[in-house]
């Protein structure tokens, strides 16, 4: 079944056009490979989807509903999460408050109840920090000083945490921005070991990646776009061989 | 400190609360100097002001320059509705509150679209406009020379709040009650939605935080608590008129939370305190008459405070970007 479809999605910056006509499907409980050269659109891509930049043409359906026009905190809240190329964790919130606020859209205390801490808000709030640190050990980082100011934690770090932040909302879809880049080959094998623990929740995703191998491992079908255009599509041994992503490359 | 298990490590930090608390509590009876009391009842007035501008300044990231017009609105208000209306205290206050939410609404419907400089321009020119219209309004205001009738102090059955020790005491459970609901609020789900909007816009959306909502909220929250310090003003001062109302205000109110620091409570508070008390002294020295006459003059001239406020607001950006609380919590925020 489809989770998340784009039709014919075209996004222009001006005469620029990042996003050409892109047809693309995410199967449920798939795990989705996007790759391609630098500037191929892959980021502006997510910007569509999540609502950050407007769709210029074409339809994205998500779990059955339209999401093209939505604002970003609708779509989140119908169940697609993302993190992005370089981490944006909170600066001025701790590790733990960073995974917590990602709570936000399947939380629902508002502000008469937390002003005056009434027996649900309280209720709600202790279980967050519960779930919290159960996301903390779920990605393996309950080592880190969850007390931390975020953005001070080392950059593979921060990752998980936002990893972590986006999984708080329960999402049925994961948009994950490169999250190998900068790591070395270890904690690259970990994320792979993180990747396939977060599939057994019933989370789709899509990995836009660069490190090969990792992509390679990973996915069950991948999909290569160059200059905003898809131009493979398959396996990743199929994709391997394909001469049209081979030239892309090397060309 | 850790926000989150609302305990702390630092043990000092305790104290000062305990002592400040003591010190608040039991001050007006040790000192019964009403010119003293007086200083501590407009500390109060103002704090609940600064709370909310601080809430909208240091936890969303969102300027107003209007929060003086609100100030002014809940005191025109309240004595409106207590002269015209005969309402007691008691009902006038909820009403203005009410009345200030709804003009922050209407407001912040309109201008929490703005960012930046853009939003500061918007409410600077409602604080602008509401100054006008004081003056200009007089069948309803008594224009420039302030509300033309005297506005009663309240009372509770046939207890009546006509002492300055008695007021103390009703401004600051007010207080109170306005610290305590922020506080909660700060360290909840709202509080973290309000920090992430200030971090980032767009990662907030993305994480399923509506941002302009949440803004538009927080405008009307600290709309209502100016009100309800503009009405425990208009009932204690008796008398009020355009000048308390001004743009000034609200650039001491900037002053107050930077001074205090910002995103926090405690610094809404202490910022208010320290800022009133400073202006208070400089306002007593010009009096002082061992001082020559030339610093008195200086000391005397009401744009030199201004220029006080603005070294100082400087000063703390550069070296305690945290503000006066900030020395006082270990160092991760």
């Amino acid at each position: 079944m489809e989770i998340l479809e784009l039709r014919r999605v075209t996004k222009a910056f001006g005469g620029l056009i990042a996003v050409k006509d892109l047809d693309l499907t995410l199967l449920s409980g798939d795990l989705l490979g996007l790759t391609g050269p630098n500037g191929s659109g892959k980021t502006t891509l997510f910007n569509v989807i999540t609502g950050v930049v407007p769709v210029t043409s074409g339809t994205i359906i998500f779990d059955k509903k339209d999401i093209t026009r939505l604002p970003s905190h609708a779509i989140s809240k119908s169940g697609l999460g993302r993190t992005f190329q370089t981490p944006l964790l909170f600066s001025n919130m701790n590790v733990l408050e960073n995974i917590m606020v990602g709570f936000h859209s399947i939380t629902r205390a508002e502000f008469l109840s937390t002003g005056l801490r009434l027996f649900g808000s309280r209720k709600e709030e202790k279980e967050m920090i519960q779930k919290a640190h159960a996301i903390m050990r779920f990605l393996e980082i309950d080592f880190i000083d969850y007390e931390e100011i975020a953005t001070n934690l080392p950059y593979g770090h921060q990752r998980l945490v936002e990893i972590g932040r986006a999984l708080a909302a329960h999402p049925k879809v994961l948009l994950l921005d490169e999250p190998a880049a900068g790591l070395n080959e270890q904690e690259t094998k970990a994320l792979g070991k993180i990747l396939y623990r977060i599939r057994t929740l019933d989370v789709s995703i899509i990995l836009v990646e660069h490190n090969m191998d990792l992509l390679m491992n990973v996915s069950g079908r991948v999909v290569v776009i160059n200059y905003g255009e898809k131009i493979a599509e398959g396996t990743p041994s199929q994709i391997q061989r394909d001469p049209r992503v081979i030239e892309a490359y090397l060309g | 400190m850790n926000r989150i298990q609302g305990s702390t490590k630092n043990r000092l930090h305790i104290y000062l609360v305990i002592g400040l608390l003591f010190f608040i509590c039991l001050f007006p009876m040790l000192d019964s100097n009403r010119y003293h009391i007086n200083m501590g009842i407009m500390v109060g007035i103002f704090s609940i002001v600064a709370i909310g501008f601080n809430l909208l300044l240091g936890n969303t990231g969102q300027i107003s320059l209007g929060q003086a017009a609100f100030y002014g609105i809940g005191a025109y208000a309240s004595a409106i509705l207590a002269v015209k209306a005969s309402f007691s205290f008691w009902i006038a206050f909820p009403c203005t509150a009410i009345f200030c939410g709804l003009i922050g609404y209407i407001l912040g419907f309109t201008s929490v679209r703005f960012k930046g400089s853009y939003l500061a321009m918007a409410t600077l020119s409602f604080g602008v406009i509401f100054s006008i219209i004081l003056l200009e309004w007089t069948t309803v205001t008594g224009g420039a020379g302030g509300y033309p009738e005297m506005i009663p102090r309240p009372s509770i059955g046939a207890f009546k709040i006509d002492s300055e020790l008695k007021y103390y005491y009703l401004v600051w459970a007010f207080l109170a009650g306005v610290f305590i609901f922020t506080r909660n609020l700060i360290k909840s789900r709202i509080g973290r939605a309000l920090y992430a909007i200030q971090g980032n816009e767009t990662v907030a959306g993305i994480i399923g935080i509506n941002p302009t909502r949440y803004k538009l909220k927080v405008f009307t929250l600290s709309a209502i608590y100016a009100g309800m310090a503009g009405s425990l003003y208009a009932h204690y001062a008796t008398y009020i008129s355009e000048e308390s109302f001004t743009f000034l205000f609200s650039v001491t109110l900037l002053c107050m939370v930077v001074i205090g620091g910002l995103g926090s409570v405690w610094g809404s508070v202490v910022g208010t305190a320290v800022l009133y008390l400073l202006s208070e002294m400089i306002r007593y020295m010009a009096k002082f008459s061992l001082l020559p006459q030339a610093v008195r003059n200086v000391l005397a001239e009401y744009s030199y405070l201004l220029l006080a406020y603005g070294l100082f607001v400087a000063i703390f950006i550069i070296f305690l970007p945290r503000g006066i609380v900030g020395l006082f919590r270990e160092g991760k925020r």
